[in-house]
């Protein structure tokens, strides 16, 4: 079971410059500091995290840290 | 591939264009910081070259940097291919215009390699290939996508990213150099739309268009290219830790990054040098080759490259006296 606090603890690890304890798991990343490049890596993390598959033509519509959380238990 | 091939890298010679344009200068316009260009792009100015200049021309410049290091005889070369997929026209081939340039011999094959950010290590196998086969013993390998002909200063996905740049890698047997050992290719299935170029526009008044799909490029870079290196050193019972360094495009840092990671290779092994001059496409690689001739380094290097395709290549080389 994956939760939310898990994908944080990869945005933190991945050292961008948003604070996690201030992200808001409802809202989008792309809206709250991240660019493109930072999803791509995030999800190249979270394959190598939770060894499975992440390809854009799936996640390109995962845009909150809940959606993610969400699709990984789905999956 | 066996150990029998004998053909040499024998020298690389370069050219870059001397105008630089800032990428921090185009922050505001984008909405981005020097964090980015630092942290993730990797490149802080993209050599450009002169409006007047054309593909064949930089070429030409490359080869005389190439004569500069060593004698070649106009009329002992065999072989003058041209990587680009930015020719001057399309047709003739633009091989046949620098060979026209540069006065080569009426016995010397002219073609083009239509490849991208792939296409050195494409074009070292052919030509390493069609040599051994037919008996060769002087080819030039030319490589030169000037993007900013079909880059839009005002696309954020790619107007940061290009550079122009040209080079030439001269081939031949006996000479001290590095040799294909063995290389491995692949294209992404139903990959096509992640970099194209939109011709449609470039026909009207609009601005030429290349769009990219960066997310989709990045994707494919940090699943392939690791997995092909790893087959093919596997295919040699070689380790990672065996290898003197992994000459990869370096697309940007954040590509560059994170193949290093999935390779668990130190940084030093992996050249990353276009902070000043841009991702010249297909030139990015035997730009980075040239220090380790001129530093006369012998270790076994990896060379990889990955692009539009979605394809790549990877090659083994080493290093013989």
């Amino acid at each position: 079971m994956v939760r939310n606090e898990d994908i944080l603890s990869i945005l933190e690890a991945m050292g961008t410059n948003v604070e996690p304890g201030r992200l808001k798991v409802d809202a989008p990343l792309v809206s709250q500091g991240f660019d493109s490049l930072d999803m791509a890596t995030l999800m190249f993390e979270i394959e190598t995290k939770f060894n499975v598959s992440m390809p854009p033509e799936k996640t390109a519509k995962l845009r909150t840290v809940e959606q993610i959380t969400d699709y990984l238990n789905q999956s | 591939m066996s150990s029998h091939y004998d053909i040499r890298i024998s020298k690389i010679g370069t050219y870059i264009p001397e105008r630089r344009v800032s990428n921090v200068d185009f922050l505001p316009t984008f909405g981005l910081n020097e964090d980015f260009l630092r942290t993730k792009l990797g490149i802080m100015t993209r050599a450009v070259k002169d409006p007047e200049e054309d593909t064949s021309d930089l070429c030409v410049k490359a080869f005389a940097d190439l004569c500069a290091q060593t004698n070649i005889a106009p009329s002992d070369v065999q072989i003058c291919c041209v990587v680009t997929q930015n020719p001057d026209v399309s047709i003739p081939h633009t091989a046949a215009i620098v060979h026209q340039k540069l006065g080569l011999g009426k016995a010397c094959m002219t073609f083009d390699i239509s490849q991208g950010c792939a296409g050195y290590v494409h074009g070292l196998a052919l030509l390493t290939s069609l040599m051994t086969c037919l008996g060769l013993s002087h080819a030039l390998l030319f490589t030169c996508d000037p993007y900013s002909k079909i880059v839009n200063p005002q696309d954020k996905n790619t107007a940061l990213i290009f550079g122009d740049a040209a080079s030439v890698t001269y081939l031949t047997p006996g000479t001290p150099g590095f040799v294909l050992v063995d290389a491995s290719f692949g294209t992404e299935p139903g990959s096509t739309s992640c970099l194209y170029l939109n011709d449609a526009q470039l026909k009207g008044d609009a601005a030429p268009c290349l769009q990219m799909d960066g997310t989709t490029v990045l994707f494919h870079a940090t699943r392939v290219v690791p997995a092909s290196i790893r087959a093919l050193l596997g295919k040699h019972g070689k380790s990672v830790d065996e290898i003197d360094s992994f000459v990869l495009h370096p697309g940007s840092k954040r590509v560059v990054d994170l193949i290093k990671k999935d390779l668990k290779v130190p940084g030093e092994k992996v050249p990353f040098e276009i902070e000043q001059y841009g991702n010249t496409v297909s030139s990015s690689i035997p730009l980075m080759m040239k220090n380790y001739i001129e530093g006369r380094k012998r270790g076994p290097l990896v060379l990889s490259g990955f692009g539009v395709g979605f394809s790549w290549g990877t090659c083994l080389l080493e290093f013989r006296d």
